[in-house]
């Protein structure tokens, strides 16, 4: 039985069950209090408590086994040195008859030290072993830029693709290599037991393999003026092919099409067909069918030229121009696309009849 | 306990030493008479501290979710720790159970400097004024460390604050220069350094620190005022917050361990009262003051564990910090065999420094899962630091201080304190501090962030948890000073009794 579960699972049901109503207890009969005690003390009922403790923190990577490890090495020391150290005192005062006088031999003296080194030798080996560990990268791993700016998070994938949410394989050793900013951060998972301190200005790396499927959150734990919710971000941990499956949509079609037909892929893929029609209905945004033949006449009362320039503006910073008669709401699409994607989708929209 | 101690040998009232009549307590030069000076300000700042604590603890449960909740939580935890930190935790022991113990452990009339030991005081006076005036124009909202950037941009009472921590700074640095003094001139006549008690090894090590390191933390906040002033830019460039940290701790890491020998200082006292030591020294007991002395200045650099570049830097730092643990271990078996050899008494005061060993050991284990690298980087920022460092300062220090002041009491006002209730007040201290600081150390396993008024981890009930063992703290701080109080009544009582008679 994990015995941090344990801590964990009476901080978190003890109050909670306190107040569920007994139906929710697995024992019929007493109060929730009681049927809380024996949830913890009896091992056959421990099962949901564990599970409780296991979904407050779990051990979502490689490194969290060995961190909690350590921890309740020394925990369970800390215990018993807590509990020896006052039981003596104790003892020394309620015990009924007077002791010798005399010095304290030196072997006591001797081997307390030699004891106590031992101890902390054995911690700092512990601690240690997954501290080098983290310091080196394996090969192959999935490399993300990370960096905590102005608007939030934001994390960077090796095609170029920006996103403010994390997107994780599950058992590959992902790269993490963080930008420093005016303000100091640190990238802390509790679920992984990670946390990287990056100064202001500095280049940091660091990695983990994450081993469950799930949402972590990730969070900067430096003091800092900004609303919490700026300093939080979801880490989604694909199950098993998930992954690769977003990477793929992420990554949009293959770059080595000729353009036109690069164009259409991404017209197909990025979503554009939410907003805009090829057969010239109207939707959220203009058609694209007919686009050099017509005439753009923006909000501001111009008209521009249907340029490459002016369809990648559109798509790069939309508000820069908005169309009459529209409303604007087309999302950037800054980042998110390969310069090659843009060029592929400024070709295909012009070779619209 | 040692017959030429025993209670109601000396008066303080009329002080050992003949004094000048009528001399203002503002003025006086008299170590006892500085002891309860420091005592009615620390007392004082204490109560400052505390309802502050409670506000700390309380908005979270009640207000979250403004920007105002958020400011006010802000300079909740500043003004609190910059209050604690530096008029309650630094000064309390040297102050009020070092003056009036040092030179009567050392067979002294006064300390070495009787007109700086003065000045030491007046200075924390002019700090607290300082501190007042940053209270009242726009408290502080940096935290008690100044952590950058945000100290540099902060548009509270940054200035004052600091200006109040320079006169409390050149405080500790004169009263420490002034105790090692002290102890040094002390021998002669045959005394030398092996006839020198415990006490005075473990508060002259502490001393020792104060004197050395505060110029460091006086260097950083000028360097900091000068960033802030535009006239430097030392902390302007990349890593400018681990440099700051590196000096800040530089100072703090030492200054902390210097809290905690003077309490060790006061627990060895009290422990060898109690047992068959009575000022004595063992020379284990000794060498382990010293190791922690030494360990003390090379510890700075787990504070900024996994921000620089070096691995192998982390690693050493790492290393030295939890050699540090076995000095200390060693005082607590040198304590426990003190005790076996005596005929040691259920005492408040031994109650309470039995709670400030446990509290050590039980905050010098938290300390080591911040040390070792591994769990010390996931823990980092959290409120498991947060909750290690009050283990040490409330339960290690303030523990030792209401030792060594319910120690004192009968001597200092010849009449003996209400032992029923001081025990009573040293379980309720016991369990307050395990249940306000336990709750922040799990927490923060679960990843809250320190400093943050939000919830994010865990049951908020962990937080009215914390909330009541505060107020169980609260309940024995007052059931002591209540204690005080009547005993000084009764002191005086008597007093004028006899007169009558
Ligand atoms: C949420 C709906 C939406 C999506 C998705 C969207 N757009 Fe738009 N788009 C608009 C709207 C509305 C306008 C007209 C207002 C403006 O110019 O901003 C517009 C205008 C345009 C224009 C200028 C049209 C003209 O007639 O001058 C281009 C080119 C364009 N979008 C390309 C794209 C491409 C390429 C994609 C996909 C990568 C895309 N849009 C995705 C809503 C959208």
């Amino acid at each position: 039985m994990n015995f941090l579960a344990l801590i964990q699972a009476a901080a978190a049901t003890a109050p909670a069950a306190a107040q569920a109503p007994a139906s929710q207890a697995p024992i019929a009969q007493g109060t929730a209090a009681q049927a809380a005690v024996s949830q913890i003390t009896s091992a056959d009922a421990a099962e949901p408590v564990v599970q409780a403790a296991k979904e407050l923190l779990p051990q979502a990577s490689t490194f969290a086994a060995s961190i909690d490890d350590s921890f309740l090495l020394i925990l369970w020391f800390a215990v018993f040195l807590s509990i020896v150290v006052a039981g003596a005192f104790a003892i020394m005062v309620l015990r009924p008859s007077a002791g010798t006088a005399g010095s304290t031999s030196r072997a006591l003296y001797r081997w307390s030290a030699v004891g106590a080194f031992a101890l902390v030798a054995v911690f700092f080996v512990q601690g240690a072993r997954v501290w080098a560990d983290m310091q080196v990268v394996p090969r192959g791993a999935v490399p993300v830029r990370v960096a905590l700016e102005e608007k939030g998070w934001s994390f960077t994938y090796p095609n170029g693709y920006v996103t403010n949410e994390l997107h994780l394989p599950i058992d590959r050793a992902v790269k993490f290599m963080f930008q420093g900013a005016s303000e100091p951060y640190t990238f802390a998972v509790p679920a992984f037991r990670l946390q990287v301190a990056v100064p202001v200005g500095t280049r940091r790396d660091a990695w983990v393999e994450p081993t469950l499927a799930g949402e972590w959150e990730v969070r900067s734990t430096v003091p800092s003026l900004r609303k919490a919710e700026e300093l939080v971000a979801l880490a989604t941990v694909h199950a098993e092919g998930g992954y690769e499956k977003w990477y793929q949509d992420i990554s949009g079609p293959p770059l080595d099409l000729p353009p036109v037909e690069l164009g259409q892929r991404s017209y197909q893929m990025r979503g554009c067909t939410q907003c805009h029609t090829v057969d010239g209905a109207k939707l959220v945004g203009p058609t694209f069918k007919g686009f050099l033949a017509r005439e753009h006449r923006m909000k501001d009362g111009s008209v521009v030229d249907p340029s490459d320039d002016y369809i990648k503006e559109s798509i790069l910073d939309p508000q820069a121009k908005v169309v009459e008669g529209f409303e604007p709401v087309m999302p950037s699409f800054k980042g998110r696309l390969h310069e090659l994607e843009v060029a592929g989708l400024a070709a295909y929209i012009k070779s619209l009849q | 306990m040692n017959s030429s101690h025993s209670i109601g040998s000396t008066n303080p009232g009329a002080a050992a030493k003949p004094s000048v009549g009528g001399e203002l307590w503002l003025f006086t030069q008299d170590h006892r008479r500085l002891a309860w000076m420091y005592a009615i300000v620390i007392g004082l700042s204490l109560v400052v501290g505390t309802v502050l604590a409670v506000g700390l603890g309380l908005q979270p449960l009640t207000g979250r979710g403004t920007a105002a909740d958020a400011e006010s939580y802000r300079r909740l935890y500043s003004m609190h720790g910059l209050v604690m930190v530096f008029l309650v935790a630094l000064p309390a022991l040297p102050g009020i159970v070092g003056n009036w113990l040092l030179p009567e452990r050392l067979g002294v009339d006064e300390m070495a400097w009787p007109r700086m030991n003065l000045l030491a005081f007046q200075l924390l006076l002019v700090g607290c004024v300082f501190f007042l005036v940053a209270f009242f124009a726009t408290p502080l909202d940096t935290g008690w460390d100044f952590a950058l950037p945000y100290a540099l941009k902060s548009n509270s009472s940054v200035a004052w604050g600091m200006l109040g921590i320079v006169f409390v700074g050149a405080s500790f640095a004169t009263s420490g220069a002034n105790i090692v003094a002290t102890v040094i001139t002390s021998r002669g006549n045959g005394r030398c350094w092996s006839d020198l008690p415990f006490f005075a090894w473990a508060m002259g090590a502490a001393g020792l620190i104060q004197a050395i390191v505060t110029p460091v933390l006086l260097t950083a906040l000028a360097l900091l005022f000068a960033q802030r002033e535009g006239a430097s830019d030392v902390f302007a460039s990349s890593g400018a917050d681990v440099r700051f940290d590196q000096w800040f701790w530089f100072w703090a890491h030492p200054a902390l361990a210097s809290m905690l020998l003077a309490a060790i200082a006061v627990i060895g006292d009290v422990v060898g009262e109690h047992g068959d030591r009575p000022r004595g020294a063992s020379r284990a007991s000794v060498l382990s003051v010293m190791a922690i002395t030494v360990f003390a200045f090379a510890g700075w650099g787990i504070h900024v564990l996994g921000r620089t570049d070096s691995a192998a830097c982390d690693t050493a730092f790492s290393a030295l910090v939890l050699a540090s643990g076995v000095p200390l271990i060693i005082l607590i078996v040198d304590w426990v065999t003190t005790l076996e050899r005596g005929e040691a008494r259920a005492t408040t005061a031994l109650g309470y420094a039995a709670t400030s060993v446990v509290a050590l050991t039980v905050g010098g284990m938290a300390g080591v899962f911040l040390a070792v690298p591994g769990t010390g980087a996931h823990l980092q920022n959290t409120s498991f630091s947060t909750g290690v460092l009050h283990f040490l300062v409330v339960g290690g220090v303030l523990g030792a201080l209401l030792s060594g002041v319910h120690q004192l009491w009968p001597r200092w006002l010849g009449v003996a304190a209400r032992e029923g209730w001081g025990k009573f007040g040293c379980f309720l201290f016991f369990v307050g501090v395990n249940l306000a600081f336990v709750p922040l150390c799990v927490r923060g396993y679960l990843g809250q962030p320190r400093r943050t008024l939000e919830v994010v981890a865990a049951d908020e009930r962990l937080g009215w948890y914390a909330v009541l063992g505060a107020v169980l703290i609260i309940g024995a701080l007052t059931l002591a000073a209540w204690n005080l109080v009547a005993t000084l009544l009764d002191s005086r009582a008597t007093l004028a009794k006899k007169e009558a008679d």
